[in-house]
């Protein structure tokens, strides 16, 4: 809306001449309706933008300018007044607000639409919306808020990535992430964006949407528009929160003596332990060890804070938002540290009235200490053992020298894994506007990545485990190149408006790396740096990898009488990592919508306030592979005759396809979008099908034919989903106003065809299921003592795992008698979103639910049997506890040994969770007022701060995973704007 | 303002990008077979490696825990943490064993046809590398040597297995199933021309040489029945190069006769 508006301020600053006798004009500028002063308004010399300037706090000018020159007032959101001056040295201006402006814009990819006129699926969210919760990645911040998509995070570690599924997986093994376009310009790396610095996000979903992104936008598009400066008065807003992150949630492993009475039942099953006095036998000196408990010497409180200040201001001419952050955040295990440097600037400028600049640039520069997860060892350390001797010493190697004290990472110089990421994204456009309904813009965009990762690790880390030191230096750069040229021409013949657009777009990317590594060097505290004087192992690499697109496209927007609305789109795309002769394709797609209640007979409904029936149809590719899989290329093999080295080359693993094309998905879409009661309760529903073919997959090969895998267009997918928005104002009072906001969705994913007519069981696809299949033996419990006989049938024993003998032959084997177990797909994803202003405090609450998908629980693998190691708290079968959920320890089988242990993973991951809560108090206006101040809020913020799910002290969010568990987060925060 | 000025000036712009061979890909980081193996230094790094594949059977664990674990030969200790290792069962491919997550028999496998995939590639086209005719001669009995002993290991631990001379370009979906003898006729046709193009002698400590040969093919010979050309070829091992019988078995393992003209054979086998 309000680019849109400052669009339209510039293009009222037209330029004429004028040269007459100056006089010096006061006046006051008000709103007409209220009769508020406007703060910040512009009064310009019509003709002449160097003769202007703004109002005062009160809405006060002066002004010097020729005695017969006309007197512009321009202000966003209100329509531009002119007056001539007439030898008048007092002019006062009453500013209506301006309805078109007003009415919400949508960025639809190369151009804008009114909110009511969009024929796609597309979800729009504002500024204001993405404060509610304080997040690091600003995608987090949309998490639940937009039907239609998966966002969750992938693990609770310091700067952890986040997952976005747009309409659920299509494709199987190219990428399923959406496109991010910032500014315009493609950018991957959206975590480098602080949300205080976005206006707006809009989310593309149908194939018509994202036609015009071509096959980039097979997966969605998510445009993000930063923010712009505004003529007027200077706006300076300074952001802050600082708060403590806690464990959200760590199941417990066995205690001392838990771990003693499984230890027993293990010697107990085998023989070699019947009572106490064969302790001594079974624990050896550890018997009389008061014992450690170990995730706890590692799990602590972490940190969170977040400082940003952004700067806004600008002339008739020239307009800047300037901003600088720093984000800080220290995971719930020592060592584990994030900090980000961002720096923006947005300058847009009017050359002439036919030539605007502009130049958006941002750095990011972060900072990252890595720590290799030692829970994986705490978990599985004995808890006899103890980390100090008597004296207060770590001992570096317990358990007789088998296990390297996890603490002796957090030793002076002994283990440090430093990430250093600088990346410059920058872009500049020129337009040019020769005609009044015509423009063309050219945007070039350039987005530069350094990275160092420097590890060292000392002999005894979790990382070497005895091994020699190893120190590891590797530098990468990358170079994204985005050139587009985009031509707009708007034209109107009576009721029919028509907007064409063309582009053309080239992208390029390069990256290229070096690295270095060796072991044993002499002196640690010389860290990575000292990687010169290792003597051991020592190996130097490069690597290079490019790739292009070129597009062209082509859009009509048709309107007739804002009531029939037609998206014609055309997109053709030529990617360089396909093969020959296969590079180019033609994506064409169409959408239509009604607005019916522009029709005579809804026009003064009662009830019904705003209706929109959307259809659209559309095809979209992928071409998300890794350059050069059309390829077959040699790998290096380390080889030597005798002791001289030789080189030998060999064909990689993967075998290249001289035929690889493009994956393509086709989209139907349904939509209705409706307003009732005045739109104070306003709604959309979409239902739609994608299907995607020429599937872009990894096919593993016989072994046999020397290759394992290959890159192939093989197969076929199906989704199809249903997206339900809803947001009501409740109570909509001066003082207090209620927004509820509910969304839900479904989809409903389907592999319809593979590379052949069977099942790919080695890649776990199955024909009619979806893309994450769970697929093993049906676990039914355990054997119990009384069923002796029917386990022996199946050469098993009381306490052994029980599964099912699916097709009753008597026997189970990996061919008849594994099946779908489930599936990793949720069933559905829906959110609840509260929002209530009461006088000058705000309160926001959202809770979210992801329900219905299966995970694989990776805390069932930290069981030993054996109790060589130490196990989760499980319910272990005895003769004494017969249960049916793990199964009997036994000191002389492992748990790779266990028959179908895999079967017990299996969980249901379902969850409900409070997401957040926001509770805001901002000083009143006659307060801040006094204060020089337009805005003070305070705020305390809780995040991820209570889950429901099916599984003891998981937050399943994430997914199975057992590393960098997930936290809470509780801030405190400030906005202050002057 | 002139008009047609920006418009021919914006138009440039957009032609400036319309440059299709953008799309051609480079990849100098990469290698392919067409690049190296074509050239005499390139197609020596394809002989290398084709020698590099014989570290799956003598350099890793795989092969002792494939042929030797699991039998009396071996006992756990106390504690033992990998069990399972220990019977045969686990280890040969049962119904439970497909199931579990050992792989030693899927990467054994997988090494030896990745090594006779390149040694078909250097045998099929050693003529297209521009060697000179003697080095030609040699290498193709390395080859030759190469490719007969790993279809051997092939043969000898599963017995009908998928069979080919032919290298494979692009992508393979099936696999055959050859008869045994097919596969030893090969070896034998491999073995004779790895005879008479191999030197008796090597500078290169490791590369196959006619005696080596002559050894494999003895031991082939036998597994065949053949009991007459083996005892000759055997014979004539002996006999005609420096080679000589370790006096005690014993002593093959130990590391002070390494490099020694002294052997039971060419190589150590399976033990099937």
């Amino acid at each position: 809306m309000k680019i849109l508006a400052t669009a339209l301020l510039n293009l009222c600053a037209v330029m004429v001449l004028w040269g007459q006798g100056t006089i010096t004009v006061t006046g006051k500028v008000t709103d007409k309706a209220s009769g508020e002063p406007v703060i910040g308004c512009n009064v310009l010399l019509k003709g002449d933008a160097s003769l202007g300037t703004i109002t005062d706090i009160d809405g006060n000018y002066s002004l010097s300018v020729p005695a017969d020159g006309v007197l512009a007032f321009s202000y966003i959101g209100y329509v531009t007044l002119e007056e001539p001056v007439g030898g008048r040295k007092k002019i006062d201006a009453a500013l209506e607000t301006d309805q078109v402006a007003l009415e919400e814009v949508v960025i639809i990819g190369y151009g804008t639409v009114k909110k009511s006129n969009v024929t796609g699926a597309i979800v729009s969210v504002k500024a204001e919306d993405l404060k509610t919760v304080p997040t690091t990645n600003v995608i987090e911040s949309l998490q639940g808020k937009l039907p239609g998509v998966d966002i969750t995070r992938s693990s609770g570690g310091a700067g952890a990535g986040i997952n976005v599924l747009v309409r659920g997986n299509r494709s199987l093994t190219a990428s399923n992430a959406p496109l991010f376009i910032v500014d315009g310009i493609q950018y991957s790396n959206i975590q480098d964006l602080n949300p205080n610095d976005i206006e707006s996000m809009e989310v593309l979903k149908d194939a018509a949407s994202t036609a015009i992104y071509g096959s980039r936008g097979a997966n969605g598009v998510i445009i993000i528009t930063t923010k712009k400066g505004r003529t007027g008065k200077t706006n300076v807003s300074f952001n802050a929160y600082t708060g403590v992150s806690t464990l959200a949630g760590y199941p417990r492993v066995m205690g001392p003596e838990e771990y003693k009475a499984f230890r027993r039942e293990a010697n107990r099953t085998t023989g070699n332990w019947t009572s106490s006095a064969d302790d001594a036998k079974i624990f050896g000196n550890l018997l009389n060890s008061t014992g450690t408990y170990w995730p706890d010497i590692f799990l602590q409180d972490g940190k969170q804070s977040d400082y940003q200040l952004g700067i806004t201001s600008g002339t008739a001419k020239t307009n800047f938002y300037v901003s600088m952050s720093y984000f800080n955040e220290e995971g719930l295990l020592e060592k584990d540290v994030l900090n980000r440097y961002n720096f923006r600037a947005n300058i847009d400028h009017k050359i002439s009235d036919k030539f605007q600049f502009g130049t958006q640039n941002q750095i990011t520069f972060y900072d990252q200490d890595l720590r290799f997860d030692p829970l994986g060892t705490a978990n599985k350390l004995v808890p006899l053992e103890v980390p100090y001797d008597a004296d207060g010493n770590l001992i570096p190697l317990i358990n007789n020298g088998r296990n390297i004290n996890p603490l002796t990472d957090l030793l002076e110089n002994n283990y440090e894994n430093n990430l250093r990421t600088t990346r410059i994204f920058s872009s500049a456009y020129l337009s040019v506007n020769p005609l009044k309904n015509l423009s063309l813009k050219s945007n070039l965009g350039i987005n530069l990545t350094n990275t160092r990762e420097g590890l060292y690790a000392g002999s005894q880390t979790n990382f070497r485990n005895g091994a020699q030191p190893l120190a590891r230096y590797i530098a990468g750069n990358s170079i994204g190149l985005n050139l587009e040229n985009i031509l707009n021409y708007e034209f109107k013949l009576q009721n029919h408006s028509f907007v064409l657009t063309g582009v053309q777009s080239l992208l390029t990317n390069r990256f290229e790396s070096s690295s270095a590594e060796g072991a044993n060097q002499l002196i640690p505290n010389q860290l990575y740096y000292g990687l010169a004087n290792a003597n051991a192992q020592v190996s130097i690499g490069a690597a290079y990898k490019e790739s292009a697109l070129l597009s062209y496209t082509g859009r009509l927007l048709y309107n007739y009488n804002d009531k029939y609305l037609l998206t014609l789109t055309a997109r053709t795309d030529g990617a360089s990592q396909l093969s020959e002769g296969n590079k180019w394709a033609f994506f064409p797609s169409a959408s239509a919508a009604w607005r019916v209640t522009q029709e005579n007979f809804l026009s003064n409904n009662p009830v019904i306030s705003d209706l929109k029936i959307r259809v659209s149809y559309g095809v979209a590719g992928n071409s998300a592979v890794e350059p050069y899989s059309t390829q077959s290329v040699l790998n290096r093999v380390p080889f030597a005759w005798d002791e001289a080295a030789a080189i030998g080359y060999t064909y990689s693993t993967r075998i290249g396809n001289p035929d690889l094309r493009w994956e393509t998905s086709t989209t139907a879409n349904a939509g209705v979008d409706f307003g009732v009661f005045d739109n104070r309760i306003v709604g959309t529903l979409d239902v739609f099908q994608t299907k995607t073919s020429d599937l872009l997959l990894q096919r593993l090969l016989p072994l046999s034919s020397g290759a394992l895998n290959t890159i192939e267009n093989v197969g076929e997918t199906e989704n199809k989903g249903i997206e339900i928005g809803v947001n009501a104002i409740a109570v909509d009072k001066a003082n207090f106003r209620w927004n509820i906001g509910v969304n839900w969705f479904r989809v409903r994913e389907k592999i319809l065809k593979l590379a052949t007519e069977s099942n790919d069981v080695a890649n776990g696809w199955f024909i009619g299921q979806t893309t994450e299949s769970f697929y093993d033996y049906e676990k039914l419990g355990i054997w119990q003592s009384n069923e002796a006989d029917a386990a022996k049938a199946f050469n098993q024993l009381p306490g052994d795992i029980k599964v099912k003998d699916q097709n009753g032959d008597g026997k189970i084997d990996a061919t008849n008698d594994r099946i779908i177990i489930g599936s990793g797909r949720p069933s559905w994803i829906g959110n609840f979103n509260s929002d209530l202003k009461f006088f000058n405090f705000d309160l926001n609450l959202q809770v979210y639910a992801r329900w219905g998908q299966m995970i694989r629980y990776g805390f069932t693998g930290v069981y030993d049997p054996q109790a060589n190691e130490n196990s989760l708290v499980h319910d272990y079968w005895t003769p004494e506890n017969p249960t049916n959920a793990f199964p009997r320890p036994n000191a002389n089988r492992s748990q790779s040994a266990t028959l179908y242990y895999s079967s017990l993973f299996y969980q249901d991951g379902s969850f409900v969770k409070l997401r957040g809560v926001t509770l805001g108090y901002s000083l009143p206006n006659s307060l801040i007022s006094k204060m020089h101040l337009s805005k003070f809020r305070v705020y305390v913020s809780g995040r991820n701060l209570w889950t429901y799910s099916k599984i003891d002290d998981y937050d399943p969010e994430r997914g199975g995973g057992t590393s960098s568990p997930m936290n809470r987060l509780i801030v405190g925060g400030v906005n202050v704007e002057f | 303002m002139n008009r047609l000025n920006i418009i021919i000036a914006m138009a440039g712009l957009f032609l400036s990008v319309g440059c299709a061979d953008l799309l051609e890909e480079e990849n100098p980081a990469g290698l392919t077979a067409v690049t190296v193996y074509t050239n005499p230094a390139g197609f020596e790094t394809l002989v290398n490696a084709a020698y590099s594949y014989t570290r799956a059977w003598y350099g890793k664990e795989e092969a002792y825990n494939l042929t030797e674990m699991g039998t009396d030969l071996w006992l756990p200790g106390v504690d033992n943490r990998r069990l399972d290792l220990m019977s045969y069962n686990n280890l040969q491919g049962s119904e439970a064993g497909l199931a579990s997550t050992e792989t030693f028999i899927e990467r054994l496998w997988q090494r030896s046809y990745q090594a006779i995939n390149l040694c078909n590639t250097g045998i099929s086209g050693i003529n297209d590398a521009g060697l000179t005719d003697a080095v030609k001669t040699v290498r193709e009995g390395e080859l030759r040597f190469l490719r007969a002993y790993y279809y051997w290991l092939l043969t000898e631990q599963w017995g009908d297995v998928h069979f080919t001379t032919t290298p494979t370009t692009s992508a393979e979906t099936t696999a055959n199933r050859t008869p045994r003898a097919k596969i030893y006729e090969q070896i034998v046709e491999d073995l004779n021309i790895a005879i008479s193009n191999l030197p008796s002698t090597t500078t290169q400590y490791g590369r196959a040489t006619k005696p080596a040969a002559e050894a494999f093919m003895a031991r082939v010979q036998l597994t065949l029945g053949n009991n007459q050309q083996a005892s000759t070829l055997a014979q004539k091992v002996i006999s005609s190069y420096n080679y000589k019988l370790v006096p005690k078995f014993a002593d093959l393992w130990s590391m002070s006769n390494l490099k020694k003209a002294r052997s039971s054979g060419p190589a150590t086998t399976p033990s099937t």
